[in-house]
């Protein structure tokens, strides 16, 4: 249990790097997806 | 636009492996739920059969005009929040969704594309093309004289190698390498020893808006045990 805890907590860590990618394609002007 | 979003995760992979700490990238990004917001909204209005509700095909264009909106928002946010080189990245990412959104508003709540590019990067026309007997709401349309501003339109094809087809934007492309160099820049960065410890001996902090996160970061890479507000000294093993 208190290892899923920790991994949680360590992926918590990784927010910023998600925002930017969701940044990214939420402020893009072209198809999300692509074709 | 996945392609180019991969490029952002690479930048960070990059940072690391040039002797970053991934403590770095955990500073704090701000306004993210409106990214998340705003996401949502273009992911209802573009993969969904919502697309085709009546109410979308008249708002859809506004709520696209105001999720654009919102990333800006954001992203100004963070220039705000940041210094340095940081600041110039964030404000890069800015230029390039405020160029979108210069093209979409005027345009009419869509962003042109050129079919030559189009045809270079092998995008088929029904994915642009609104069939006139089952219209959906499209946030990219087929460029024509009447399009306006198209330097800042889609009109920049997407290499072949690459695994999805897709025309892209110079705002695109600003957008990405501004968030890009910010990964970058996070994921290399290391707490330095200097910023550990000040001469009264106190662990500081070096960002102003969350008070003491960076000296707790650092403090934690150094084993340090930093006082609590009220006094108390955490556990060791914490």
């Amino acid at each position: 249990m208190m290892k899923l805890v920790q991994r949680a907590l360590r992926l918590r860590g990784a927010l910023p790097l998600v925002g930017l990618m969701l940044m990214a394609l939420a402020g893009s002007a072209s198809a999300i997806w692509g074709d | 636009m996945l392609d180019l979003v991969v490029l952002v995760a690479l930048a960070a992979v990059l940072g690391l492996a040039l002797g970053g700490s991934l403590e770095g990238l955990r500073r704090p990004v701000r306004w993210l739920p409106l990214v998340v917001g705003a996401l949502l909204a273009e992911v209802l209005l573009v993969s969904t059969p919502f697309a085709a509700h009546a109410w979308a095909l008249r708002w859809g264009s506004w709520l696209w005009i105001g999720s654009l909106a919102a990333i800006a928002l954001t992203l100004g946010r963070n220039v705000v929040a940041s210094r340095r080189f940081e600041r110039a990245a964030w404000l890069v990412a800015l230029l390039g969704v405020s160029l979108n959104l210069t093209a979409v508003l005027a345009n009419g709540g869509t962003m042109p594309q050129s079919p030559e590019a189009r045809a270079a990067a092998g995008v088929r026309l029904d994915r642009v093309a609104v069939d006139p007997e089952h219209p959906v709401w499209r946030n990219v349309s087929v460029m024509t004289d009447q399009s306006r501003l198209t330097q800042l339109a889609d009109v920049i094809p997407l290499p072949g190698f690459l695994p999805s087809r897709n025309v892209v934007s110079v705002g695109d492309l600003l957008l990405v390498s501004g968030l890009a160099v910010w990964a970058f820049l996070a994921a290399r960065s290391r707490p330095r020893m200097a910023e550990a410890i000040d001469m009264s001996g106190r662990v500081p902090s070096a960002n102003a808006a969350t008070p003491g996160h960076r000296g707790r970061v650092v403090a934690r890479q150094m084993s340090l045990r930093v006082r609590r507000p009220d006094g108390s000294l955490p556990d060791r093993r914490a």
